[in-house]
Formats: structure tokens, C-alpha cells, sequence
């Protein structure tokens, strides 16, 4: 056996980073080298997004053929979570395409930079979904958010900008600190670096003897993907940079993290930790008790639309996190649960960078105030993912979460259920209130009508038809996540 | 023969290394919590990052395993593409505000 077939190499398995990269490169060109009009970078971008998601595609072929396997010295590996995961992220590109091409258009000497940030975030996402080993975990971790942070300060004439990017930065970056030391742990203790390592580490020492560090460790792994994830007690960066960041970038910025984020968790649960997990249930509940109550709390006086999204963001998490640290069905239910919310959480950033229109960050609740009369499709899709997140019967929040909580009631955690449960009852007053304010309310001060261009009405109706249709016919997206999961059983 | 006193030379373990790096990273986390200037904050994530070094490389010593020192090196390459981002936001918001303090960061609250 060569050292080439040692090494695994395969360039399928990282096709979707590699293609991201080449659109990188291409943009590069086009500004750097040669300076291109408008509409060029706008296609090549796009045909980069479409290329994207031929390539997972591809993925697709290469695990019908391989099963779980891992490539690149045990790097990278393909498995169904790394599928589902390359999926989510390039569907979220394609998604916030339209307005994060819009706000990039608004910064014309930038407008390159935004782009390459954008889609440098995105590879490195779809390689710590992908990845097996903690090095590259760390890498892909900290590519997407490195981008990220700039992402939000590219508006550099704005206050509100510059204030979003230095928060998310300097508690982005702890979070990394904790992350990693989390692992240096793992490593002193257990002398491991990869994902299944802790499984057969701690399955060949046994439970009893596992040293306490490594528990140590591997909550604060845990810790700092929470951070990303703006669960409670780690949530106070999310409101701010969502306040703040250009309209646009926010829908991408907070879908993207969000689910590399707890696809990765997700993995961590079913490969790493399945035998060990009740060991963590304090924590678990603390996180998710702390989150859905703690968002409700803030969400239900926000003036500023966007801070609003930010908490139920938070109030969310918990939710997720609620089926994942439940066990292997509720890592699906959870699955299920993330797909629909970045549905509905695209949805409504569309609407509002739609809306607004223009660079600025701010977005209040008054701007929407009497938009049903004028521009009536709109507030009706707003109003669709709005009951979408508040969990109305015949959308797919309701679906989701009611798969989550008869899931969690299956196994036992009754305290979890009822905290939910009141949870989402309040959830409605913060949710409805936009609704009311923008189809309801009589206000002097009207939204003047907004022209929709053709790709935008095609984009709203597709992602609030979704969400109608996984709330009818949820099936197909549940056998998803259970064939997912069931890979590892 | 002149008995030679035995000299008690204390035996540097890995275990020094080890609490050595959990002090550093304590310090750099208590002082992200303390501190208020932004570039010191700054100074205290990279404390924090080199307390991750010496971990990763007293522990990849003590097992005698390489894959913990090429980890070094990856957190270096990662700190410094923080340190490029990180230094060019402190700058942007120290031309606005003459201040590196984040207490001038009150605009959004709520």
C-alpha cells in the first residue's frame, strides 16, 4: 500500500469546499486583475452557488456507493450527517442569495469582499460538517467565523456595524478559546483527536474510570458550539450582531452558523457521546430550561424586529437542543426541527431585507407598520413564517414542534415538556405582534408600495410553500432525519 | 572521601506544564471578564490560545505522539488570521471613536 492510498485522498468527498473555493478564486480574478461590471460578478457567484449544489450532489453518489467512510487520513469523513449538513448550507446560499447580492451591490467598493466572505464562511461550515478530526473541525470552525466577523462590520460608516463586528469578534473568539481547550483536555486526558476515538476510548477504559478532565473537556467543547449556536447562557452576542450587521448579510449569517453548528453537535452526540450522555443531563437542561425561558423573557419587549428574530433564535436552540441531548430519535426529531426553522428564519430575512431595502441596519417594528395594504403577498409569506416559528397547526413549527415533544415525552423528561409547552403558548404574543402591527393596526404612515422583482416573489413563495408543505406532509423530511440517524444505530 | 551532599533537584513533569497552562488560560479568561479595553481583551484571547499550545505540546510530549504538536500549529496559523481580522475592527472603531474602550459599544441594547 502506497502512501497515496493511505492518505485516502478523494476529491468528491470535499468537491462542495473545492468548488466554493474556485468561485472565490474567479472573484478574486475579476476584481483584482481585471475589473468586471456588475452583472458578471453576479453570475459567476451564482453559477459558483449552483456548482455548489451539484457537487453535494455528487456526494450523494459517492456515499451510495462507499457508506460512512472516512477520507484523507481519517479528516474527512462521508456520512449521511455531513450529507444532510452540505445540504443545509448550500440550499442556505441559494436561499440568501437574492439579498445578500442586494446589500453587496448597495457597498459598491466592497462588494467583491462581501462575496468572498460570504462564500469563504460557507466552506469552511460544509468542512467542519464534514469533518472526523478535531484539527479539521477547529479549521472549518474558524474559517466560517473569522468571515463572519467581518461580515458583520462591512458597513464601516455604520456605528451600529462596527459594534456588531467587535462583539461578535471578541466573544466569537472566546468561544473558540473554550472550544479548543476543551479539546487540548480530550487529549491530555484521553490522548484522542477524533470523534469516534472518545466512543472507543471511553467504551475500552470504562465508564468509571474515565478521568474527570475529559468530561471537563468535552463540555467545554460543547460550550463553545453553543456559543455559535446562541443558546443561553451564551447568548448575549446574538442580539447585538443581528441589530447591527447590514439587513441583508443577517438571514445567511445566523442560518449558517446555526446549522453547521448543531449538525455538528448532533454528530457528537450519536458518534461520541451515546453511551455517556446521561452523564450530561443537568447541563443539557440547565442550557435548554435557561434558553427557551430567557428568550421568551427579552423577546416580548423588542422594539427592533431584528433583536426580536435574535431571541427567538435563542428560544429555538433550546428547543433543538432539548431533542438532541435526549438521545439518538431526538438527535431526528431535532434534525427535523433545524431543517424547518432555517425555512422559516430565510424566510423572514428575506422579507426584511426586501423591506428595508437598502444598507442600513436598522429595522424596526414601526417599519412594517400598515404594510398589508399595499403590498399584500409580502406580509402574507412575513406572516406565514412568522405562525411558522410560533408553531400554528397547519405550518411546519408545529410539526416540528410536536415531534420534539412527544419525542422528549417518550423519554421521560416530564419537566422538559412542560417548560416547552409554556413556552411556545407565550411564544405567540411576540410573534403575533409584527403580524398585528403589519396587517391590522391603523397607523398615519403607510409602506409605500414595493416593487418585487420576479426571482424575489419566486424565492418567498417556494420557501413559504415549504413550510405549509412539511407542516401537511411531513413525511418525506422525517424519514430524512430518520435515515440519518438510523446509519448509526 | 568527602560524602557529597545530595543535592533534591525537584523533577519538572508534565503536570507542571499542565498547570501552568490552566493558570495562563484562567488568567486570559478572568481578565476577558475584567478588562474593558478592547486591545487588551485582544491580548487576552492570544493568552488564551498559548496556554492552548503548551497543553497540546507538554501532553504530546508526555505520550510521545506527534499529532498534538501539528495541532500547534494549526491554532497558530488560526491565531493569526485572528489577530488580522481582530486588529482591523479595533482599528475601524478606534478612527470613530478615539477609544479603544468598549464601554463606547452602547449603542445597541435592549
Amino acid at each position: 500500500m502506497t502512501l497515496v492510498e493511505n492518505l485516502m485522498i478523494n476529491y468528491v468527498v470535499i468537491s462542495p469546499t473545492l468548488s466554493l473555493l474556485f468561485t472565490v478564486i474567479i472573484l478574486l480574478f475579476c476584481t483584482i486583475t481585471i475589473s468586471t461590471p456588475m452583472y458578471i460578478k453576479k453570475w459567476v457567484s451564482f453559477s459558483g452557488v449552483l456548482l455548489t449544489l451539484f457537487m453535494v450532489f455528487l456526494k450523494f453518489g459517492l456515499y451510495s456507493t462507499d457508506g460512512i467512510s472516512a477520507y484523507f487520513s481519517n479528516m474527512i469523513l462521508s456520512d449521511p450527517f455531513s450529507l444532510v449538513g452540505n445540504t443545509l448550507i448550500a440550499f442556505i446560499l441559494l436561499f440568501t442569495f437574492s439579498s445578500f447580492w442586494k446589500t453587496s451591490e448597495l457597498i459598491e467598493s466592497k462588494t467583491t469582499e462581501a462575496l468572498i466572505l460570504i462564500f469563504m464562511s460557507a466552506s469552511g461550515f460544509m468542512l467542519m460538517v464534514d469533518s472526523e478530526n478535531f484539527i479539521m473541525l477547529f479549521i472549518g470552525l474558524e474559517i466560517g467565523s473569522i468571515s463572519l466577523y467581518a461580515l458583520a462590520g462591512l458597513n464601516r460608516g455604520d456605528q451600529l456595524s462596527n459594534e456588531a463586528s467587535l462583539k461578535y469578534f471578541l466573544l466569537g473568539s472566546l468561544a473558540s478559546c473554550i472550544f479548543i481547550y476543551g479539546i487540548a483536555l480530550l487529549y491530555v486526558s484521553l490522548s484522542i483527536i477524533g470523534l469516534y476515538e472518545i466512543n472507543i476510548a471511553i467504551n475500552y477504559i470504562g465508564l468509571n474510570n474515565v478521568p474527570l478532565t475529559s468530561f471537563i473537556g468535552i463540555i467545554f467543547i460543547i460550550v463553545g458550539l453553543l456559543f455559535k449556536v446562541a443558546a443561553a447562557p451564551f447568548q448575549a452576542w446574538a442580539p447585538d450582531v443581528y441589530q447591527g450587521s447590514p439587513t441583508g448579510y443577517v438571514g445567511y449569517m445566523a442560518a449558517v452558523a446555526k446549522a453547521a453548528s448543531f449538525i455538528v453537535l448532533a454528530r457528537l452526540i450519536t458518534v461520541s457521546l451515546r453511551f455517556i450522555l446521561d452523564q450530561f443531563d443537568l447541563f443539557f437542561s440547565a442550557v435548554v430550561i435557561l434558553s427557551v425561558l430567557g428568550g421568551a423573557l427579552f423577546a416580548t419587549n423588542q422594539s427592533d424586529l431584528k433583536r426580536l428574530i435574535a431571541y427567538s433564535g435563542v428560544i429555538q436552540s433550546g428547543f433543538i437542543l432539548s431533542g438532541i441531548s435526549s438521545g439518538v430519535f431526538g438527535v431526528s426529531a431535532s434534525t427535523f426541527y433545524l431543517i424547518t426553522y432555517i425555512i422559516q428564519l430565510v424566510g423572514i430575512f428575506t422579507v426584511f431585507s426586501i423591506i428595508s431595502g437598502q444598507l442600513s441596519s436598522d429595522f424596526q417594528i414601526s417599519n412594517i407598520s400598515g404594510l398589508f395594504k399595499e403590498n399584500k403577498f409580502i406580509t402574507i409569506t412575513f406572516a406565514i413564517f412568522m405562525l411558522g416559528l410560533a408553531g400554528l397547526p397547519l405550518t411546519s413549527g408545529f410539526v416540528s414542534k410536536f415531534i420534539l415533544i412527544t419525542n422528549l415525552w417518550s423519554y421521560e423528561r416530564y419537566v422538559l415538556v412542560s417548560v416547552l409547552m409554556l413556552t411556545t403558548v407565550a411564544g405567540f404574543y411576540f410573534y403575533l405582534r409584527p403580524i398585528w402591527v403589519a396587517a391590522v393596526e391603523k397607523t398615519e404612515n403607510v409602506v409605500e408600495r414595493i416593487l418585487l422583482k420576479k426571482s424575489d416573489k419566486l424565492l418567498l413563495s417556494v420557501l413559504a410553500a415549504l413550510t405549509i408543505y412539511f407542516g401537511l406532509l411531513p413525511n418525506t423530511l422525517v424519514n430524512i432525519t430518520r435515515w440519518m440517524v438510523e446509519s448509526y444505530l | 572521601m568527602i560524602q557529597r551532599k545530595r543535592i533534591v533537584m525537584l523533577e519538572v513533569t508534565t503536570d507542571w506544564y499542565l498547570t501552568l497552562a490552566a493558570m495562563l488560560f484562567t488568567i486570559g479568561f478572568l481578565g476577558m471578564m475584567i478588562r474593558k479595553n478592547a486591545l487588551i481583551m485582544f491580548m487576552c484571547i492570544e493568552l488564551m490560545l498559548n496556554a492552548v499550545n503548551l497543553t497540546f505540546i507538554s501532553a504530546s510530549n508526555h505520550f510521545g505522539k506527534i499529532d498534538g504538536q501539528v495541532f500547534v500549529f494549526f491554532v497558530l496559523v488560526v491565531a493569526a488570521a485572528e489577530v488580522v481580522v481582530g486588529l482591523a475592527i479595533i482599528v475601524s472603531i478606534f478612527r470613530k471613536q478615539s477609544s479603544a474602550s468598549v464601554d463606547v459599544l452602547n449603542v445597541s441594547r435592549g
